[in-house]
């Protein structure tokens, strides 16, 4: 087939406009890579930001110098370790049920999960429901309320729903019942879910910051994002001193500034999810197809 | 076959199908099991919340507690609709939502059908693999990044205005402005991949029809104009009824990461009001009031456009 001209063009636009999207994402990460390791001379001044002339790592021993930084890493990693596990857990369980067509009730279960898809209490009332469960202030009220959605379930139940029955029924045979069959046949084979629902719930806790804004008041649960929020936002100046575990801002004589431990802190947020998320691409990519088929 | 459906409960068809209940419990012991504690979970804290309804409809104190507070009817849902400000943060509300669709929905199945035009593989996957990033961050990093590219003493576009001799504005705290900020950084944070359904919904189209397209001499636009678009419109019509579902919403995370007093007038949306108003100011009755408006619109739009679109298309998502 001959290629004309008009086509060649194309290409190489098509191609360029393809370089420049990937420019505009790479750009803001490559920007602030470069202020957090800049001396003050650089970082503080208004600039492109894409080269130093003298890197140095003080701004990242100053953030780690304090506990505080590192005891948000553990708040945020416990979140995400109890959210994602009690979630896919909690979520399979429901779901295996829901795809056996011969279970008593199944359109009602399947009915009071659907119907929370298009109607819910709000905001208010679950804060609520919360404290009345006397939940404030502890890290189960980052996991629980938003531990299972009806969206999951449903993709969760067509995966199962899918799989041959023949494999369950040949272990029916053997005896096995319902629990055995569940945990040892169906959720081996449904690992590409699985994988799905985990990477989901983990980016999703990882990345919350409005209930812990809303249910934590007493500030002894401080997950990344709070922290990176709170210098970023507003009373900058005290959030970042809190930080920094240092009496006041004055940076003069330092070999770091605001900008730098700014920089910082956004990246070591952002750091695990930029390392993790290429290599589950295949299993999002999955389940978004999955739940397309039916949704 | 027939012992192990039995064994399953899933039994012949019985004439005394009542008495079988039972029985039929027993066998499925452990199936009911396994779903007693998600359903617990959906029981309480998702329809536990809608109890608290009932709040909109009391004057609610948190001493008397949702039971013994007194009933006011409607009252807080006349106030709301007499509320100047609410019909304002509701405009702001459509306003952003209609023209993030505007922009936001067709972005995706562009970028799409410019991706799948591109001939190195290699080349593909990795532009895939960095479009999806930012849909895996946070909107306080992305609201990170932001300010510090349009800070006019700061950033990227301080830069541009030094080296242009314009006087440079405060985009953030301009309502104008801030709204293209909105707008240009949802696609920015979505595009990739928003763009996954819609390439997997073009992989599934059968080559055939390509080849034979190219036999009759079309070329690449036209096969992309008469058979990869109206091959993924039914994708791009279930995604388009579900988004609009979510036409009240606006981003909340979004506008809440980046707004401020100065843009409050035209940032402001039903879902930033309802969190001041209610866990800020503490008005829970009035809050939740605004909160129920907003649902109810909001079911009614979805139920409404899936059947405007199955008219048109004949077909439904629900």
């Amino acid at each position: 087939m001959k290629k004309n001209a008009s086509e060649k063009i194309f290409n190489v636009a098509n191609i360029g406009l393809m370089l420049l999207i990937c420019l505009t994402i790479v750009f803001p990460f490559a920007q602030q890579v470069v202020i957090s390791i800049s001396p003050p001379n650089e970082s503080s001044k208004i600039g492109l930001h894409l080269f130093t002339s003298n890197p140095t790592f003080d701004a990242y021993k100053q953030i780690f110098s304090t506990g505080s930084l590192l005891e948000s890493y553990y708040w945020t990693i416990l979140r995400t370790v109890l959210g994602t596990v009690l979630t896919v857990v909690v979520s399979a369980m429901l779901a295996y049920p829901l795809s056996k067509r011969y279970f008593l009730g199944r359109k009602m279960w399947m009915s009071i999960v659907l119907f929370t898809m298009f109607f819910g209490g709000g905001l208010i009332p679950t804060y609520l429901l919360v404290k009345e469960l006397n939940m404030l202030n502890t890290v189960w009220s980052l996991v629980i309320p938003g531990l299972c959605s009806a969206y999951t379930i449903v993709i969760i139940r067509n995966f199962f729903t899918s799989l041959p029955v023949e494999v369950e029924e040949s272990a029916y045979m053997d005896g096995a019942n319902d629990f055995s069959v569940f945990f040892k046949i169906i959720l081996p084979l449904s690992m590409p879910i699985i994988a799905t629902v985990t990477l989901w719930s983990m980016v999703g806790q990882w990345n919350s910051w409005f209930d812990a804004m809303i249910y934590i008041s007493n500030g002894e649960i401080k997950v990344l994002q709070i922290i990176l929020r709170d210098v970023l936002n507003n009373a900058q100046d005290a959030a970042l001193a809190n930080v920094m575990g240092i009496e006041n801002v004055d940076m003069s004589g330092q070999r770091y500034t605001a900008e730098s431990v700014k920089a910082g802190i956004l990246l070591v947020t952002t750091l695990p999810i930029i390392m993790v998320y290429p290599f589950l691409q295949k299993y999002f990519v999955k389940g978004i197809m999955i739940g397309a088929v039916k949704g | 076959m027939s012992v192990v459906l039995e064994q399953a409960g899933l039994g012949i068809r019985n004439p005394r199908k009542k008495s079988r209940f039972l029985p039929k419990l027993m066998k499925q012991r452990f199936l009911f099991l396994l779903l007693m504690p998600g359903m617990i979970y959906f029981l309480v804290f998702k329809y536990g919340p809608m109890y608290g309804i009932l709040i909109a409809f009391k004057d609610y104190s948190p001493q008397d507690g949702v039971f013994s507070s007194p009933w006011v009817g409607f009252k807080y849902f006349r106030e709301m609709f007499e509320m100047k400000y609410f019909w304002t943060v509701t405009a702001n509300t459509l306003k952003i939502s209609i023209l993030k669709i505007a922009i936001g929905f067709p972005a995706p199945i562009i970028f799409a059908l410019l991706l799948n035009e591109i001939v190195s593989n290699k080349f593909r996957r990795i532009v895939q693999t960095i479009s999806y990033l930012p849909h895996f961050l946070s909107w306080v990093i992305v609201a990170g990044l932001i300010f510090q590219l349009v800070s006019p003493s700061y950033g990227v576009y301080g830069l541009i205005c030094e080296a242009f001799g314009w006087q440079p504005r405060v985009l953030l705290g301009n309502g104008e402005s801030f709204l293209q900020i909105l707008i240009v950084s949802n696609v920015w944070k979505e595009i990739g991949y928003g763009s996954i359904i819609y390439l997997a919904a073009i992989a599934g189209i059968n080559s055939d029809m390509y080849e034979s397209a190219v036999i009759d001499g079309a070329g690449r636009f036209k096969q992309c104009l008469y058979i990869t678009i109206p091959s993924i419109l039914p994708t791009i019509c279930m995604l388009f009824v579900l988004g609009l579902g979510g036409i009240l919403d606006g981003g909340f995370d979004q506008i809440f990461n980046l707004y401020n007093s100065m843009v409050m007038p035209t940032a402001d949306i039903i879902d930033t009001f309802v969190y001041r108003v209610g866990l800020v100011d503490m008005q829970y009755s009035f809050s939740i009031a605004v909160g129920i408006a907003k649902s109810v619109i909001a079911l009614v739009l979805v139920l409404s456009s899936n059947w405007i679109v199955g008219k048109l298309s004949n077909y439904t998502v629900f």
